[in-house]
């Protein structure tokens, strides 16, 4: 098959590949092998009817003169001449053309001799042929000896001279020549008859009546009929023959041309051409129909069939593009609102950055990229007062939009509750006491809840089924803290959850994921990995929260390259800053009263370096004095422990902070009754008075017992 | 740290405390003051040096105080702001004579 379409070839291809061509390329052939077989079999059919008729011709000349002449003067003269002949020795009869052989003969040349001959010319004359003579053939010699010519011409074969014959020639004269086929399709007798197409005498036919047998001699009147006319007329019979074929053929080619165009290549054509419009007008997106229904191909044969499945083929096709355009505007609308789902969903999520410029003590950073239009990922981060973020890392079961319209009640149940004051664990059990009242789709989330204390960076936080958090401490690495796993949300109702508090020092950093991280996996179904994840963090442990993801979700898409996307990627990332200047100072000691003067000497120290005055700092040692005799007393009742007294000073809002850790038995002074301060000397009674001095002159006082720790805090304005 | 002078003049005790009266101090002062009240009808506890006070000083000055009211009279001289707002807190204002 050729490579472009027959509409782009030139003459010469189109010749060699199109159907007209190769129709015509067929007819030749075809009508060239037919001419060919007709010419040679008329011209052989043509040559075998002239020769025949020669040599029935020259044979009834031959016969009717054996009937005219008399026959005595030819016993005569054979017998004169071939006793002469005879009388010759081999060598002597050798050369017939010498004269001195021919001199021999002269006597035979009579006046009867010479009358003799005048009347066979006249015969010949009268039987229109070119030669007429008596002759006797030698059977032994293969010769045929001339006793009268009746030639007057140079040509004359004087008597006695001879002219070899072939064996075929000799055998005709005597037997008859075997008959051709035509003779016996005309059942016509063997005749004495042989053409001859020799130089002397030329291209002739011969034929001889038997007169009489003499020893080895038999003699014979001959007859000789010139035969290249013959050969002139075959020529021109064969001439107009083919001339005649040839304009047979081109006609015969015009018209079968013309017809296969009408019936075959016209209609392939336009089909062809009707077909090339279609595929034109779809490509610049015009519509028009029946390109195949107006072509009136009519031709009843294979062809017409051919058109009418292709008009079929064009409805067909017609009302498929009409169902599919259908479809399509219908999946587009479908995906316009999904879309706009999406975009509803991620604008739910505090999606600007940076969230709060205006804070200093942290920097947060977070990023959600669904696998699907829709997806059951979110974080969420806001604050609940303005010491304390609320930090949110959920994953919803199942994907696109059963998925995001749980995910939207789950991250307004949990934002609520966090914003009335509850801890983690509380938030995360009344989420889940909603949630359970109305899950009949039996949907759960995974909740990775905590709050960070922005002032001092404790950290307090409960797992519903969420993966570990990952933290990098100041100066560390990245690592995963393997906390303790509730049940997910929306599994199972009364379900307990458990606070947990971590403390993040200046410039930790914590980082939230959903199993999208983990558990992308490449093409190979290898998933990336927990590993892979904090390698990634680490790589960028210095950098802001924003690199840090950006890190991530550059590794995870290079780990997984041309595979889908498995899961939604969506990450949260905190920077925990602190206050600016505000380093806490810690010392650790001994609970026990001696060590009083050690702490003191201690909170004061950080205290003059702060610029406090003496009596806020006396206010200060004495709520200070207080607590840690607490502790001392009452801490550790079974033997010693430590405590860890931390001071730091929050020089922008002019406060200390003081924190005293012991890791007694629980207890919090806190909840000890105040004394009656109205009462007189004699009623008073002087336990408690110590907290409540401490309570009265400071700002503000905490109790938390978190991990076996009893933890107490105090604040107080030092400035301003 | 704490210094105690005590000076006595027949029935009259004057204390005059220098430093800090806490948890650590007060079971000195406690020790010294032992015995000393005896006899004394008027005590007068100079706070003039004194810093800084505690609940385990309140608690000193409570029981001295009881023990005054069946003998005598015990009053509190010199006592600066910070100290006068712990007494004042505390309602001990109420229970000691401060001059």
């Amino acid at each position: 098959m050729p490579k472009k379409s027959v509409w782009e070839m030139n003459f010469l291809e189109r010749l060699h590949y199109s159907i007209s061509g190769k129709t015509f390329r067929a007819i030749l052939m075809f009508s060239l092998i037919i001419s060919t077989a007709a010419v040679a079999f008329g011209f052989t059919l043509y040559s075998a009817t002239v020769n025949r008729e020669f040599r029935i011709m020259t044979w009834r000349a031959a016969e009717s003169a054996a009937e005219a002449i008399d026959t005595e003067e030819v016993i005569r003269e054979a017998e004169f001449v071939l006793s002469i002949y005879d009388s010759l020795s081999e060598e002597e009869r050798q050369d017939p053309e010498d004269p001195a052989y021919r001199s021999k003969f002269d006597e035979v040349r009579t006046e009867a001799f010479e009358e003799f001959r005048e009347r066979l010319l006249r015969l010949m004359n009268g039987n229109h042929a070119i030669a007429a003579y008596t002759a006797a053939i030698d059977e032994e010699n293969n010769r045929m000896i001339f006793l009268a010519d009746a030639d007057p011409k140079a040509s004359f074969c004087p008597p006695g001279t001879w002219d070899p014959i072939t064996n075929a020639e000799k055998e005709a004269y005597l037997y008859g020549a075997p008959p051709s086929l035509l003779d016996q399709l005309y059942d016509t007798q063997a005749m004495p008859a042989a053409i001859t197409n020799i130089a002397k005498y030329g291209y002739r036919c011969t034929a001889g009546k038997e007169l009489f047998k003499t020893g080895r001699y038999t003699v014979f009147v001959f007859f000789d009929n010139d035969m290249n006319q013959v050969a002139e007329v075959s020529r021109n019979f064969l001439l107009q023959y083919v001339i005649l074929l040839l304009i047979v053929t081109l006609i015969v080619m015009f018209f079968s041309q013309r017809q296969l165009r009408k019936t075959t290549v016209d209609p392939i054509n336009k089909m062809a051409s009707a077909a090339a419009r279609y595929i034109q007008d779809r490509k610049n997106g015009r519509t028009a129909e029946n390109y195949f229904g107006d072509l009136g191909i009519h031709t009843g044969d294979e062809i017409e069939n051919l058109s009418l499945t292709m008009e079929a083929m064009e409805k067909d096709a017609a009302a498929y593009v009409a169902d599919l355009a259908r479809i399509t505007a219908e999946k587009e609308r479908v995906s316009a609102e999904l879309t706009l789902a999406n975009r509803i969903q991620a604008d739910m999520l505090p999606n600007i950055f940076p969230a709060f410029p205006e804070r200093e003590e942290f920097d947060i950073y977070a990023s959600m990229d669904p696998a699907k239009e829709v997806g059951g990922d979110f974080y969420d981060f806001f604050l609940i007062d303005p010491d304390h973020l609320g930090i949110v890392m959920a994953d919803v079961s199942g994907k696109g939009v059963p998925a995001a319209l749980f995910m939207m009640v789950s991250k307004i149940l949990v934002q609520n509750y966090a914003m009335t004051g509850r801890t983690p664990k509380e938030v995360l059990e009344k989420v889940n006491e909603q949630i359970c009242k109305n899950n009949r789709e039996e949907m759960f989330v995974t909740v990775w809840f905590g709050i960070l204390d922005l002032v001092n960076g404790g950290l307090t936080a409960a797992n519903a089924g969420h993966e570990y958090p990952i933290i990098c401490h100041p100066g560390g690495k990245f690592e995963v803290i393997h906390d303790r796993h509730g049940f997910v949300i929306g599994g199972m109702e009364d379900v307990k959850y458990r606070n947990y508090t971590m403390q993040l020092e200046q410039g930790a950093k914590l980082f939230l994921y959903t199993d999208g991280v983990p558990e992308s996996e490449n093409t190979a179904r290898e998933q990336f990995g927990l590993e892979r994840t904090v390698e990634a963090l680490n790589r960028k442990a210095d950098a802001s929260p924003e690199e840090i993801l950006k890190e991530v979700d550059r590794s995870v898409k290079e780990f997984v390259g041309d595979a889908d996307p498995f899961d939604d990627l969506t990450m949260l990332c905190v920077h925990y800053i602190g206050k600016k200047g505000a380093q806490m100072k810690e010392m650790t000691t001994e609970a026990s009263v001696d060590s009083l003067s050690e702490v003191l000497k201690f909170v004061d120290t950080e205290l003059e370096t702060a610029g406090c005055s003496m009596k806020t700092q006396m206010q200060i040692d004495v709520a200070v004095e207080e607590l840690f005799v607490n502790v001392a007393s009452y801490a550790y009742p079974n033997g010693q422990g430590r405590a860890v007294i931390g001071v730091r000073i929050d020089d922008d809002i002019g406060e200390v902070f003081i924190r005293i850790i012991d890791t007694g038995i629980p207890y919090n002074p806190l909840e000890k009754a105040d004394p009656d301060v109205t009462l007189g000397a004699e009623d008073r009674e002087i336990g408690g008075l110590g907290i409540f001095m401490a309570k009265k002159s400071m700002d503000e006082m905490e109790y938390e017992r978190t991990d076996g720790k009893n933890i107490v805090t105090i604040r107080k304005k030092i400035r301003g | 740290m704490l210094n105690c002078e005590m000076n006595r003049d027949g029935s009259e005790l004057v204390i005059r405390l220098e430093g800090r009266l806490d948890t650590v101090t007060a079971p000195e002062l406690e020790e010294k003051m032992n015995g000393a009240l005896e006899g004394v009808e008027s005590l007068t506890m100079d706070f003039e040096k004194l810093e800084y006070i505690s609940s385990a000083g309140l608690r000193i000055l409570l029981t001295t105080q009881k023990l005054m009211n069946r003998q005598g009279k015990m009053k509190v001289v010199h006592v600066n702001d910070v100290i006068q707002e712990i007494f004042e807190v505390t309602g001990f204002v109420d229970i000691l004579t401060i001059e």
